[in-house]
């Protein structure tokens, strides 16, 4: 018997009957496969810096799914929310309208000051579910703590030295209330990015600097001149004590150089007395009679002189 | 067949209308159902919930995250009466949605009810404290915390019971002065300082005085002990000149003083002394070479 169909609509028709006869079993496969795939939408994979938040019906089921590859249960019935945790954010804390934050320090001055807050978020479910504004929140949280931080300090330890002090301060009180506020948020670095005092002191700030830096400088000058003075002062001293020195062996070599002459004459007297003596004596008066004026007299002869005599030395009464 | 496409419409409503008994809350929600419009009691967490299907009961789903108000500076006085300029904010949340919704309603209408109620408490609390209370120059603890718990505390005691809103924080997070005290504190700081850099001056100055003092005490002790080493020296020196001559001049005094008196001549006779002399005298007759 020979088939005088065309070969699609025999085709057609082979299916139709077919799916006649196997109607049922056909749909079951269909059905199988659409809760196979609908159950497959239960796997989901976490990637690395991220965690997952899972909720059933808008309740959180599992609020920390760590990376890899997870199952849930399918869509519909569970969803899940990946969120970096990772991420370090960073926010700018100032005054409102991005002036300077005034603040008052426990001496009654003003300071103004910004900071940079660095955050994580540690717990994605609390950070995503708990609140409205999680920034607004660290903003106000750290406004708060730094009022409390510089109330309690002193307005040049704030400017000068306090600042690591401030940072700490302001991180573990702003620190707490975040966490009381259950907020997920964990900070990591409250920096001062700037202290300083209110314009309009600043000139006076400033002369203080000014004023401690010219003491300085008086100071050292001082010492400076101080050294230069005592320096010259211990040169002087060597000087006056060489000189001493030198003095002291002149007159040793001197003494030395008159014991030697005498010596020579001694021996040469003990040699012969009286022509020693008359040698000396002639020399000597030979050397010392021509600066004067000789006179000589008759023997029993006084010299007539008019006693005004020039004495060389002035007269004791007038 | 019209029949049989009506049916399965039929079963389809019924379906979704048996449905509409199910409703769920998000983690972010909490929700409240209404009968007809007039409210149900319990409040409805996040998850799955059965419900008369509609339109017999409604959802009603409110905010149910910590949220965060931020009032604007108000003026104050302190107990000493002095200005004082606040700022701060409140964290709350709705815990009871039902007397949220009988009350309040909606968020608005929610934070203009604690702005008042924060903002009167806030300066209650603070016109019962001094300055001071503000202000620790020896480190200890200032009292924001105390008076923002306090106003909390307060602000609590009305919200819950009244509005179904708890109120988590209020914290003061910022206190300055008005313009015209402001200019006061200033002008005080700028004195304070312009003390400071007179002092700082001063004490430079006498920093360097006192080092001029101690170099001139230095000075004089150096050479005072300079002094006394030369004297010494030269005591030294001179001890032993006259020991060496003492030897020398003790082998024949008698000579010596021969030697002596020749040499006292030299001193005695100068240009300026005139000698006279006996034709007879010894002294001549030296002269004379006899």
């Amino acid at each position: 018997m020979r088939d005088t169909r065309a070969p699609s609509e025999r085709f057609l028709q082979d299916l139709a009957s077919f799916i006649v006869r196997r109607g049922r079993w056909i749909l079951g496969a269909i059905a199988g496969i659409v809760v196979v795939v609908w159950l497959a939408t239960g796997f989901y994979t976490v990637e690395n810096g991220s965690i997952a938040v899972v909720r059933r019906f808008g309740a959180i089921s599992e609020p920390a799914a760590p990376p890899g590859l997870h199952f849930r249960m399918p869509n519909g019935i569970e969803r899940e929310m990946i969120f970096p945790t990772g991420e370090v954010h960073r926010l700018e804390v100032s005054g409102d309208n991005g002036v300077k934050l005034d603040v008052i320090t426990g001496d009654e001055n003003i300071v103004a000051t910004s900071l940079v807050v660095q955050y994580r978020v540690t717990d994605a479910a609390r950070y995503l579910f708990g609140c409205d504004l999680p920034e607004e929140l660290v903003l106000q949280s750290v406004r708060a703590a730094v009022l409390e931080t510089a109330g309690a300090m002193l307005v040049d330890d704030l400017l000068t030295t306090g600042k690591a002090r401030i940072q700490n301060d302001v991180r573990s009180r702003a620190q707490e209330l975040l966490r009381d506020y259950g907020s997920g948020i964990s900070l990591l670095t409250v920096t001062l990015q700037s202290i300083e005092p209110p314009t309009e002191a600043a000139a006076a700030f400033r002369s203080v600097q000014d004023s401690r830096s010219e003491s300085a400088r008086t100071i050292s000058d001082g010492r400076m001149l101080s050294d230069h003075m005592l320096s010259l002062t211990r040169a002087e001293a060597s000087r006056m004590v060489e000189e001493a020195q030198a003095e002291s062996e002149g007159r040793v070599h001197g003494a030395r150089g008159a014991a030697e002459r005498f010596g020579a004459l001694l021996t040469e007297y003990r040699r012969s007395p009286e022509q020693t003596r008359e040698d000396l004596l002639q020399e000597k008066l030979a050397d010392v009679l021509p600066r004067t004026e000789v006179f000589v007299l008759a023997p029993g002869e006084s010299p007539r002189l008019d006693l005004q005599l020039e004495s060389t030395r002035k007269p004791t009464t007038p | 067949m019209i029949r049989r496409i009506l049916i399965a419409i039929a079963i389809v409503l019924g379906v979704a209308w048996a449905t509409s008994a199910l409703f769920t809350v998000d983690a972010a929600e909490t929700a409240l159902v209404t009968r007809f419009g007039r409210p149900l009691d319990g409040t409805k967490g996040p998850g799955i919930h059965l419900k008369a299907p509609w339109p017999i009961d409604q959802v009603v789903r409110l905010d149910g995250r910590l949220l965060v108000f931020d009032n604007e500076p108000t003026e104050m006085l302190t107990q000493d009466k002095k200005n004082v300029l606040v700022d701060s904010f409140v964290c709350w949340r709705i815990i009871d949605p039902l007397r949220f919704a009988q009350t309040v309603q909606n968020r608005a209408e929610a934070e203009a009810r604690l702005l008042d109620l924060s903002s009167s408490e806030l300066g209650a609390t603070i016109g019962a404290e001094p300055m001071e209370s503000f202000l620790d120059p020896n480190g200890g603890e200032v009292r924001y915390s105390a008076v923002s718990a306090k106003v909390a505390e307060e602000m609590n005691r009305i919200t819950q019971g009244s509005f179904g809103i708890e109120v988590v924080d209020f914290r003061i997070n910022g206190f300055n002065l008005p313009a015209q005290n402001r200019g006061s504190v200033i002008d005080r700081m700028r004195a304070e300082r312009s003390r400071q850099a007179t002092r700082y001056r001063s004490e430079g100055e006498e920093a360097a005085l006192k080092i001029e003092a101690e170099t001139a005490a230095e000075r004089e002790r150096i050479l005072a002990f300079a002094r006394a080493q030369a004297e010494s020296l030269k005591g030294v020196g001179e001890a032993e000149a006259l020991r060496i001559l003492g030897q020398a001049y003790s082998q024949d005094p008698e000579f010596y003083r021969f030697v002596r008196s020749l040499e006292s001549y030299e001193k005695i006779l100068g240009e300026e002394t005139t000698v006279f002399l006996e034709s007879d005298s010894k002294l001549l007759r030296h002269l004379e070479g006899k």
